[in-house]
């Protein structure tokens, strides 16, 4: 650096030292809250080594992000296992095995109930008893004139049951897949809804991958119905704009419903930025790891020309960074 | 606890580690030292008080978010100021204001050109030395305004957070050279603009 260089730095010093201008102190006193904020939420969650009084449970054990990733990848494996298990299955034991376990024994002990005796008992036991699949594949029937409203679990029995008969088969595979994957929900019921049902599966063979692999994030799978039962049609662009709205403001649950629903995971905005580099560049690890988990690329680069993997360099967050290399 | 004497001898990387394991203190102290010159440098380049206000804001929010993942294998101000520039140019490409470098190409190299036989020559005893009073210093930052914005905002992260090239050509996610041409343009035409105003 020249004498000149030096002077334009002084000289720059000097100015600044006549400028008065100043931040607002309303930004100091909202900086200030928020870190306190963000201290208080580190010593809940358990990441502040001087407030954490008991090290959490996975703390204990050294490889528990690889057990993680492991489960995650074995849980489709399973999946798939269980599905074509059941598909060699006689029919009386697919339904005992699609049933809740408690219902298991007491169809093993009583005889099965007529139909109005099975009012408010789970659709799964209205299916056991009173409802037998078509053998073979079926045409898409008119759905009933009253179909449950969405997240109601307390429709009765019965018009679930009806609800099931219109379900094709490989529908019924599907969804047994789903199920073995997750503990059950009160979201469950959504599946008895005809409508949901209908247009969401095409053919058993086509639908296998997508459905093991979503099988393995109960999130995602709860999202999924949740949204399918809920949500308007929207266009894909509309999707990958909430999208991109979502995982700025770091709202997980919402990206993944949004994915769900068919928002392309490597779309990118105006800026040529995807929803990675957005998540990557707010600091948003659990959102960098489920796009990663959906097929985020890492590499796509931006209009500017930089990739999530420079912007997390640039930013040096060591929680991300690990998580977009290779060989993760 | 630490004393908030001993922050004032602290590194910005050791204020923050013992932020992230919960002493508040230090993040005031990392805050009260780099509050003027993260804003400074937002301000001038965004040119907008209450938009520097609320950027400022969200760097600092970031940077309470992000201190526990913190490593000082980096230089805390190279990461505070590549925040602070990502926001800034968050800010451009949303209101579309942001001017393209290739478009100040040509002039950037006749000003370089032109500039390069004068205040060479004149170094230490030329209008540069001369500009000593408030109003001198005052045009310099008018100066500064009128830079291309990849320029300005080199010239920015070395005076107001003292970054060498490597550490410019980092945090603006460019190479080493170009960052160093950004910087050789923007001193350039900053004398140049000098040199007239003497």
């Amino acid at each position: 650096m020249t004498n000149a260089d030096d002077d334009l730095q002084q000289i720059y010093r000097q100015a600044t030292s006549h400028d008065l201008r100043r931040p607002a102190a309303r930004v100091r006193q909202a900086v200030l809250a928020h870190a306190q904020m963000a201290l208080d939420g580190q010593a809940r969650a358990g990441n502040r080594p001087a407030l954490q009084k008991r090290p959490a449970v996975a703390a204990n054990w050294p490889n528990w992000k690889a057990a993680l990733v492991a489960s995650l990848l074995l849980a489709p494996v399973a999946g798939i296992l269980v599905s074509r298990h059941q598909q060699a299955l006689p029919e009386g034991e697919q339904l005992a095995l699609k049933a809740p376990p408690k219902p298991v024994t007491a169809m093993a002990t009583t005889p099965p109930l007529p139909r109005a005796v099975a009012q408010g008992s789970t659709h799964a036991d209205a299916a056991a008893n009173d409802v037998k699949p078509e053998p073979g594949p079926a045409p898409a029937r008119t759905a009933p004139a009253k179909a449950n409203p969405p997240g109601n679990d307390k429709a009765p029995a019965s018009s679930k049951a009806l609800a099931n008969l219109d379900r094709q088969p490989h529908e019924e595979q599907a969804d047994r897949t789903m199920k073995q994957a997750r503990p059950a929900t009160a979201l469950e019921s959504v599946d008895a809804r005809p409508d949901a049902a209908a247009p969401r599966v095409a053919t058993p063979a086509a639908d296998a991958p997508r459905m093991a692999s979503r099988a393995a994030d109960p999130l995602l799978l709860q999202a999924n119905r949740a949204a399918e039962a809920t949500a308007p049609q929207l266009a894909p662009d509309e999707l990958n704009a909430l999208l991109f709205q979502a995982v700025r403001a770091g709202q997980l649950p919402q990206a993944k419903s949004l994915l769900a629903r068919g928002a392309s995971v490597n779309a990118r905005d105006t800026d040529g930025q995807t929803a990675l580099i957005m998540a990557v560049r707010a600091g948003h690890e659990g959102l960098v790891r489920q796009l990663l988990l959906l097929g985020a690329r890492p590499d796509l680069a931006d209009n500017a020309g930089l990739t999530a993997v420079q912007y997390a360099r640039q930013i040096g967050d060591s929680r991300i960074m690990p998580l977009l290399m290779p060989a993760n | 606890m630490h004393s908030p004497a001993s922050s004032t001898d602290a590194t910005d990387e050791s204020l923050l580690l013992r932020f992230a394991e919960g002493d508040m203190k230090a993040f005031e102290s990392l805050y009260d030292r780099h509050e003027m010159g993260s804003w400074r440098f937002i301000f001038r380049s965004v040119r907008d008080r209450q938009v520097a206000d609320d950027l400022l804001q969200d760097v600092w929010f970031a940077v309470a978010r992000q201190a526990a993942a913190y490593q000082p294998r980096a230089k805390f101000r190279t990461w505070l100021f590549t925040m602070a520039r990502n926001r800034v140019v968050d800010h451009f490409r949303a209101s579309r204001d942001m001017q393209s470098l290739d478009a100040h190409d040509d002039a950037d190299d006749q000003v370089a050109s032109a500039f390069v036989a004068e205040p060479v020559a004149n170094s230490g005893f030329g209008p540069v030395r001369q500009l000593e009073s408030k109003q001198q210093a005052l045009a310099l930052l008018e100066a500064i305004e009128t830079l291309p914005q990849e320029q300005r905002e080199a010239f920015l992260l070395q005076a107001e957070a003292g970054l060498g090239v490597a550490d410019i050509a980092e945090a603006t996610g460019v190479s080493f050279e170009t960052a160093k041409s950004r910087l050789r343009y923007a001193r350039s035409r900053l004398r140049t603009l000098l040199w007239e105003f003497a």
